[in-house]
Parts: structure tokens; sequence; C-alpha cells
């Protein structure tokens, strides 16, 4: 017997009758999956990433030689030191040298099945306050609005995502699969722009420095860590959990992880891409200043930092947010509480 | 069901199922759906998984073609989405139930061959990520490269894979005899 053609021959059962009664009914109900790419791989394909990759070791050849050649001073590599108060979060002399830090693999299976219908356009409002030792408690800053408007992006649907922080940095998401297109956040000095494609992130950092002052371009690239099939937040910017929690199908023990790039350009201090662990741990009613809603409790881990959520059940809004952590000195151990509450809602969809 | 979308053409279904049509999602299930099932199945060896499957393809399938290119055929870009769906659905752990192919196979074929019987047979007994191989390879008729990517190997991991799966099976049949 030629078994190999025998294989081909093995048969297999037709679908249920009511399969597509099903796929039909679970659209109209709202419930959308994100699919993974599938691009094929041509020959054509292996031989561009071959001459790409020629071409990449050639010009990083002769670009080392350059720069081995030229005549430079350390100083002249540096980031300018003015960049967002001279921190430690800008590549150092050494960025070749340094190991980047490991990216965590996610706690949970990442997040596949949104219902990305159910967020919505808007304005959300929080105000935060911190707790010392449980004692001293104060507000802090500015309450922060979260703003969802309705818009698109290079004949994408997109929600543009923004806040009232005073950093007018806005987040361009696509609405069906809540992963972000295109991140701009204009600084005193500077300016970041990321651009998202299906599976990588260019980074370009514009620095437009004070009098005399050199003006510069740092450039970034990474590829992303999953295969496109999975919600992405963008760290420290409006696309955040606000959005996010919307759109997931929370019940009794749900739990998801969600990937949230950083800045490429701060590769060797922090991960690219850190996972937020997420995970139902029972329901509470909560009340705040914008009402009383009765609640998902959700624990978020995010490396060692762990916080709580509270999301409400009807509209998926997060109600309020709260974060314990200590000094660090080991000496007074004090224990700082940060809670976020919402204050406000408005679902009048903002202005274009 | 009645299938009213488009004027027929693949294009216009195509773009009418982008826009969300459950007219046109009916008539790509109709014309597809049995042969992504019967891909998805062989990859993930249960009849419930299978339409799992093929029920998360369609159901994201509107959103999905947005990304999709129309070079090439629909029919091999869906079964590559759904190959990659049941591979997804094989690591997750999600699979609902592990039933025996030759069980659910002989509901729906009483007349397969004893050869054939042995063969499934042999073919249940593989692991998971040989036995994806050997399907995608020997009864999709993928090459190594495709079959690399769909599972994030090398192709020579993926060649490995399949010389370790065939010569299980040859172990089985024979031994079988």
């Amino acid at each position: 017997m030629n078994w190999k053609d025998e294989l081909r021959k093995i048969p297999a059962p037709a679908p249920s009758k009511d399969l597509l009664e099903r796929i039909l009914a679970s659209r109209a109900a709202g419930r959308r999956v994100i699919l993974p790419e599938a691009k094929a791989a041509t020959r054509r394909d292996r031989y561009m990433r071959y001459a790409v990759a020629i071409a990449a070791a050639l010009a990083a050849v002769g670009w080392f030689s350059w720069e081995t050649l030229k005549p430079t001073v350390v100083e002249d590599k540096l980031p300018p030191a003015w960049v967002i108060g001279g921190t430690p979060l800008f590549p150092s002399a050494a960025f070749g040298q340094e190991r980047a830090p490991r990216i965590s693999s996610p706690r949970y299976p990442l997040i596949a099945e949104i219902q990305p219908t159910r967020v919505h356009a808007g304005r959300w409002t929080y105000k935060g306050s911190t707790t010392a030792d449980g004692v001293f408690t104060t507000t802090y800053g500015q309450p922060r609005t979260i703003v969802i408007a309705a818009g698109s992006f290079g004949g994408q649907a997109a929600w543009v995502v923004s806040s009232s922080m005073g950093m007018f940095d806005t987040v361009l998401v696509n609405r069906a699969t809540l992963r972000p297109l295109r991140y701009v956040r204009p600084m005193l000095h500077s300016r970041l722009v990321q651009q998202y494609s299906h599976d990588s992130i260019n980074e370009l950092l514009h620095v437009s420095p004070p009098p005399q002052e050199r003006e510069r371009t740092l450039r970034g690239s990474a590829v992303l860590p999953d295969l496109g099939v999975s919600p992405m937040l963008v760290s420290w910017s409006p696309h955040s959990l606000e959005v996010l929690v919307q759109a997931l199908p929370l019940g009794r023990s749900w739990r998801g992880s969600v990937y949230s790039a950083n800045w490429v350009t701060m590769a060797t201090r922090f991960p690219t891409f850190t996972t937020l662990d997420l995970r139902v741990t029972g329901t509470e009613r909560v009340t705040v200043p914008a009402g009383t809603f009765d609640c998902w409790r959700l624990e978020a881990r995010e490396a060692d930092e762990k916080s709580v959520l509270w999301v409400s059940q009807d509209q998926g809004w997060l109600v309020m947010r709260r974060h314990t952590s200590s000094d660090g000195s080991g000496r007074f151990r004090t224990e700082w509480v940060n809670e976020t509450r919402l204050v406000a809602v408005d679902t009048t969809p903002p202005a274009p | 069901m009645s299938t009213s979308a488009g004027n027929g053409s693949p294009a216009s279904l195509i773009a009418e199922a982008r826009a969300g049509s459950p007219d046109a999602l009916a008539a790509l299930y109709l014309e597809h759906g049995a042969a992504l099932f019967r891909l998805a199945y062989r990859v993930v060896g249960a009849r419930e998984d299978a339409e799992d499957v093929v029920h998360d393809v369609f159901v994201g399938l509107p959103e999905a073609l947005q990304r999709y290119e129309e070079r090439g055929s629909l029919a091999g870009w869906l079964k590559r989405v759904t190959a990659r769906v049941a591979l997804m659905r094989l690591r997750s752990g999600k699979r609902r139930r592990e039933v025996a192919l030759d069980n659910t196979v002989g509901q729906a074929e009483p007349a397969a061959t004893a050869e054939r019987d042995g063969l499934q047979a042999a073919v249940d007994t593989l692991p998971d990520h040989l036995r994806s191989v050997l399907v995608l390879k020997e009864i999709e008729g993928y090459g190594h490269a495709e079959i690399a990517e769909l599972l994030g190997i090398s192709e020579g991991a993926s060649r490995v894979r399949l010389t370790r799966a065939l010569k299980r099976l040859r172990h089985k049949l024979e031994s079988g005899r």
C-alpha cells in the first residue's frame, strides 16, 4: 500500500448543519474574533529577506567603518540631557553593548476575544488620591480625562484616544482590534512618533533643542512580540486599560494577558514590551463620585507591580483602580495606596 | 439559507463580506466552509474543536478581510488563516475534548477501508507537534517554508518533525500487520 497516497484519502466528517447559523448569530450578537495574519511565505519573499539581510549587513559594516574612522568625541553621541529633564530614559554611549531587558512572558493566554463594539466615544474623568500608612490622605494633581473620539486612519475606522494631562499625546487605535496604529507625543523640546504595522513599530524621536544645541533625530524599530492577534496597549499613553476593559468579555474566572509597548529608544533601560496580566477575582459594588456601580474586581500585574481594578459590569467602564506600594527603604516601611476614582462620565461623542 | 450577496463575482463578495454583510459571509461559508472544516479537523483531531475553529474564522473574517490583499486565491488565504487558528488552539490547550479521529470519521464515512482505519489510528497516536506537520505537508500540501512560518519553527525543524512523524507512522503500520 502506498500509505502516503492513502493519507490524503482519509475521510473527514462534515461540519454540523447549524454551524453557519451559530456563526451569523455570534456576529449579530456583536462577538468579534481577531484572526492571525496569513501572508504566504513565497520564494520571492525569502529571497527578499536574504537580500535585505545582506544589504543591512553591508550597511552595518560600512557604518561601523565610518564611525570608527571619523574623528568624534563621545559627547556627540550622547542624547541631550535636557530631553524630559535629563532622566535616565535615553540610550547611553554604550547603547549597542548593553543587553536589553528581557520581555517577560505572559502569565495567561494572550487576549484573543474582545467585543470591540462595546467601546464607545466619550469622556471619562478620573481623580486620584494617595494614602500613607492608612492615615494621611491627599489628592494629587489635576483630574485626568480620557477622551475617545471616532476617526479614521489609512482607510481604517479608528479611535482617537487622548488625555487632558497637558502632554496632548494621542493614540490612533484600530477599532476592530484595539491595536495601536500611530502614537504621537509632543514634549517641550522633542516629539515622539510611533508608527505601528501588523508586525513592528517604527519610532522616531525628533529633538528640537534650545539655542546652541544640535537638532537631531533618534530612530528605532522593534518587532512586535505577538502575531498581530491580540489587542495591544501603549505604555504611558492614553491608550491604556481605560479603553481596553470596555471590550473585554469579563466573567467569573476570566483571565488574559496583553502586551504594552514602551519607547523603543529606551530599550536599554526598559523592555520595549511589557506584559500586563489580568484576572477576575470577584464582584463588588463600588461607590465613586460618578455613581454606584456593580463591578468585576480584577487583579492587574505588570512585572512586580500589582493593582486592583474595578470595572463596571454593565458598561465596562474602569470605575476605580488601587495600587499599593512601599517606599522601598526597608527602614520606614511606609505603605502608599494610590487610588484613582471615576468622577464624571460624558458619553456624548466628542467632535471629530 | 438564502444568499443574496453581491453580483456573484468573488471581488464583490469579498467587498461585501468586508463590509460585514451576513449574506456575503454565508456565501463564503457555503463555498469554503467544508474544506476549512476538514483542514481544522485534521489539525486539531476533534470535531467540536474543528467547529470552534471554523466558527472563530468566520466570526472574525469581515475584519480579517481588511488585511487580505487579493493577491493569490482566497481559498489559499482562508486555509492559511484556518491553519493558524487551529494551531493556536492546539498550543493554547483550549481544546474541548479529545475524540479519536476514527470514531468520528466512522460515523461520517462508514465505508472507510480497513487500511485507512489503520492509518487513521496510527495518525491519531502521533503527538500534536508531529501530527500538525504531517497533516500540513502530506495532506494539505504546504511546503516546509510555509509550515515553518505557520508553526513558528525553522524549516529544518519542520523537516525533522516530518521525518519523525513518518518514521513513527511506518513503525506503527508495520507492527500492526
